[in-house]
């Protein structure tokens, strides 16, 4: 095990016009290689605020993130209609990460395939428009672009909220087989606290933007 | 017979070669709660928004959507907009997306109820911090003085129920109210649909990935699979005795709930 990111004291601050607001307050936790970390806590705690700065989308006001070097990651948006460009087709926006690292046609159709199939899509999807899927489809389509250039650490943010029961259990299954096959890290930010026992190592709990919590899925979510 | 708030009568739907609704019928009674569950793409947004009067762009229908009586695919645009809201409410899947992102919330409660209401600034901002309040905000003057991107995934799905609620329609759509909201959170969401449900009887279709919600509103549900029905009945006979073996598929995929030991909320 080797500690892969370090969060220390990290605060966001945001001002508005006559007052501000405290988005994360000194938060700090590591992540170790294969860890599977589940954050939860009410809405407007600051979750997606610290999935953003982590992701480097925001610069916090203070405090670090330490990532080891060449760590790549990528991240999994609440918004899954949002994150997609809708004047592409879903095939263009899912080859955009594999285009870039200039892996081949063949190639690189053959990796999205294996994807969509694990993730419960075929390929008709591929000529579709964002606007034209469905919520849960969307999603799945989402979890398959950030699959597709292999990120050691995977960012989820309430990844499974637009999912029915079914695509849930096997978008389930395929996070735990991923992280088993490719060693893959994930920090997980959900509400569902069933998915968060099945998949997560380690839980932290927030709340006004500060970790009040923390520890094994055992000791935070206990069988009741 | 009474007429009922929401008849589908065999509605087809389609986009190009692709059927999104097929033969769809089903009755939604005064002061009944129907809620729908089914696959991703089985078409219940589709469908919501159909009862809304709004089809997506190329697509043929036929068949019926009677709003008391009132079939709301033959219904000029201008009717179908003082329909809306007012009559017939709507919770959308993505609150964040139907709101304007460059206005205050409280600018755009304000617009939407004097588009439909002869009442003051004052009194509807009153009306909404009270509803705001309901749906768990502490401090709802701040909410109403937000844009949308300020606020978290869960508080624009909240400020979405208040849009829904604000114009008391007899009709409710919600479609999945409460995605993105924590365990406590949901719950006062809940009650607070019931509480509403009892005292104004309205009628309401929902639709939700979660059974505890649907099965605590709805009294009858009805199973969707690529756009068509596969079961409808009373909430009792789903859940312990589906007939449909897709239905059987949605139940037990259900993950066992636990609950946190802590309690991270202020009292």
């Amino acid at each position: 095990m080797e500690t892969i990111i370090k969060i220390d004291q990290l605060t966001k601050i945001y001002k508005k016009q006559h007052s501000v607001f405290k988005a994360l307050d000194k938060v700090s936790f590591q992540l170790e290689t294969g860890e599977v970390l589940g954050i939860m806590g009410e809405s407007g705690c600051g979750k997606t605020t610290l999935l953003n700065i982590l992701a480097g989308m925001e610069t916090a006001s203070s405090g670090s993130v330490w990532l080891k070097q060449g760590l790549t990651m990528h991240m999994v948006f609440q918004n899954p209609v949002a994150s997609f460009n809708p004047r592409m087709t879903i095939g263009r926006s899912l080859s955009e990460g594999l285009i870039n690292k200039q892996v081949p046609l063949a190639q690189r159709e053959k990796i999205l395939q294996e994807l969509l199939q694990q993730c419960g899509l075929d390929n008709s999807y591929l000529t579709a428009y964002p606007q034209e899927l469905s919520g849960g489809q969307c999603q799945r389509a989402a979890l398959v672009r950030a699959l597709t250039c292999s990120p050691q650490v995977l960012l989820c943010d309430e990844m499974t909220s637009s999912l029915d029961t079914i695509t849930k259990k096997q978008i389930l299954e395929l996070m735990k087989a991923l992280c088993k096959q490719r060693k893959m890290s994930v920090i997980i930010v959900d509400h569902d606290t069933a998915l968060l026992a099945e998949l997560c190592s380690r839980l932290l709990v927030m709340r006004d933007g500060c970790l009040i919590d923390e520890g094994t899925v055992e000791e935070i979510l206990p069988h009741s | 017979m009474e007429t009922p708030s929401l008849a589908f009568e065999h509605v087809n739907l389609t986009i190009d070669a692709k059927t999104v609704l097929q033969d769809v019928s089903f009755t939604v009674a005064q002061g009944e709660v129907l809620g729908i569950v089914g696959e991703s793409g089985a078409g219940k947004s589709t469908l919501l928004n159909l009862a809304l009067g709004i089809c997506p762009p190329g697509a043929k229908v036929t068949g019926k959507v009677l709003f008391q009586g009132q079939n709301l695919l033959a219904l000029p645009e201008e009717e179908l907009r003082t329909k809306r809201g007012p009559e017939i409410g709507m919770i959308f899947q993505d609150a964040k997306a139907s709101l304007c992102p460059v206005r205050h919330i409280g600018t755009q409660l304000v617009e939407y109820v004097k588009e439909h209401k002869k009442i003051t600034k004052e009194e509807i901002l009153q009306r909404a911090e009270a509803l705001l309040r309901q749906v768990g905000f502490t401090k709802p003057q701040e909410i109403l003085k937000a844009y949308a991107f300020e606020l978290s995934g869960g508080m624009n799905q909240r400020v979405g129920l208040v849009f829904g609620l604000l114009l008391q329609p007899a009709l409710l759509l919600a479609d999945e109210p409460t995605s993105a909201l924590d365990e406590k959170t949901k719950q006062e969401v809940m009650t607070l649909l019931a509480q509403l449900q009892a005292k104004e009887a309205r009628s309401m279709l929902l639709v939700s990935h979660d059974m505890r919600i649907v099965g605590t509103l709805a009294k009858r549900i009805m199973v969707l699979k690529e756009g068509h029905i596969v079961e409808t009945g009373t909430k009792e006979n789903i859940f312990t005795k589906p007939q449909a073996p897709y239905t059987k598929a949605l139940l037990e995929a259900c993950l066992k709930r636990r609950k946190y030991r802590g309690n991270y909320h202020q009292d």
